[in-house]
């Protein structure tokens, strides 16, 4: 150090970085004293360190994003992994009992715990049967759309208001009247550009959701699932994790929108 | 302070590194709710009396490898965000807040590599061993980049030739 003119490029970082040991560290400044160049360059790297926290540090109490708070409520995927095995087993029933499907979804259900999961897995189900129908994946369409909301409204017992996820590319093609474990449930189903759909499941809340979106998942098809009190929803669908991203951001600012009306 | 107490004090971190990398508010909120994600199902994993901070940086770096690898999510945007000129707008001095435009935009520009060492180190205080634990990579290699990266920040931010801005801490 002594021969050179000016510090290295490693040791004017290691010092301004505290990297050093406090021998080191006594050497430079030492040496910075006399060596105004290589002053001035810690003065600017610290500087710099500065006006990076000016520029890039978050206002104190900036909230976790929604998909965060998402991701710890529902601690992870683990919660819900044991659940993907039995709803694979739901599924088989279903294909293997054709129209005793639902019987044998229902046996399924009984033997697991949580009511959620239930829910969920009935909703992922009900996209199974009705959405891969090229026929007649609605009872009635979306041409008397509030001929068919209100009518379900009433089987329901709730006024029930469907999502708009035109911004995320779905528009609504119609909808269902549906059996939910011998209550009634509507489902509405929605369709993209490319035919791709998503169902909206939708019953009268039961208490055991939560207003916080919850994420299930079984191969390839994909449900969000919560609740706001009255009604608890599920939105399921075969896509990928940002395509369902993107639609529940339509939804939680729909959510928001509606809430500070 | 169990291991998911610790994840959780990590998150600020998180989201501002991965805001000031992907200079995008949405794309850094998705990959924090990745890296949460993963790393919840993941910390069993996890050393207890290892550097949190350090682990859960490497399961963001991976996980933003394979973003960028399997999406054609362009690099990160070199305009100005509408979050980051609104905190400049808010600061009085004129000189310093074109030498935070300045500096804002030299970061924009720096290669991927070298912006990614040097908020590591800058902004999230990583030690030189952390970073390159996180990033994969050998030590020496962190510090040529980060050397490389303060050289072109300084250069862009003297070569406007601008009054000095004070150190106001």
């Amino acid at each position: 150090m002594t021969e050179a003119e000016h510090l290295s490029d490693l040791d004017v970082n290691a010092y301004v970085d505290g990297e050093l040991d406090a021998q080191e560290l006594a050497q430079i400044e030492v040496w910075l004293a006399d060596h105004p160049d290589d002053a001035a360059r810690v003065h600017a790297y610290k500087l710099q360190k500065l006006q990076l926290h000016m520029l890039y540090d978050l206002p104190k109490n900036t909230p976790l994003p929604v998909g965060v708070r998402e991701a710890l409520a529902n601690t992870g995927v683990r919660r819900w992994l044991p659940g993907w095995r039995q709803l694979a087993a739901g599924l088989m029933l279903v294909a293997v009992g054709g129209a005793g499907g639902w019987w044998g979804v229902n046996m399924v259900e009984q033997s697991q715990r949580t009511p959620g999961t239930q829910f969920v897995n009935r909703a992922i189900n009900a996209y199974a049967v009705y959405a891969y129908d090229g026929v007649r994946p609605v009872e009635i369409g979306a041409k008397d759309e509030t001929d068919y909301v209100s009518w379900l409204s009433e089987r329901l017992g709730e006024p029930v208001r469907t999502p708009d996820l035109t911004p995320a590319g779905f528009d609504l093609i119609g909808g269902r009247l549906v059996n939910d474990n011998g209550e009634p449930a509507a489902l509405f189903m929605y369709e993209n550009d490319s035919g791709g759909r998503v169902t909206l499941y939708v019953r009268r809340g039961t208490g055991v959701l939560d207003t916080n979106f919850r994420i299930a998942a079984h191969q390839d098809k994909i449900a969000l699932y919560w609740s706001d009190r009255v009604l608890d929803y599920a939105l399921a669908g075969e896509m990928t994790e940002s395509q369902m991203k993107k639609i529940r951001k339509t939804i939680s600012q729909a959510i928001e929108a509606r809430a500070s009306t | 302070m169990d291991k998911r107490t610790a994840l959780v004090a990590e998150l600020p971190h998180l989201m501002r590194y991965a805001r000031s990398l992907t200079r995008d508010a949405d794309a850094a909120d998705d990959l924090v709710q990745d890296t949460t994600t993963r790393a919840l199902s993941r910390l069993n994993l996890f050393q207890a009396g290892t550097n949190m901070r350090a682990w859960l940086f490497t399961v963001m770096h991976n996980l933003h490898r394979q973003n960028l690898r399997k999406s054609s999510r362009r690099a990160a945007p070199q305009q100005i965000s509408e979050e980051i000129e609104s905190r400049i707008a808010a600061i009085d001095d004129a000189n310093q807040r074109l030498a935070l435009r300045d500096m804002d935009r030299a970061v924009a520009e720096l290669p991927e590599e070298q912006r990614q060492v040097l908020l590591m180190i800058s902004l999230e205080d990583m030690s030189y061993q952390d970073t390159a634990t996180a990033l994969g990579i050998p030590v020496g290699t962190v510090m040529s980049r980060l050397a490389r990266a303060r050289e072109r920040l300084r250069r862009a931010v003297d070569g406007q030739n601008r009054p000095q801005l004070r150190s106001v801490t």
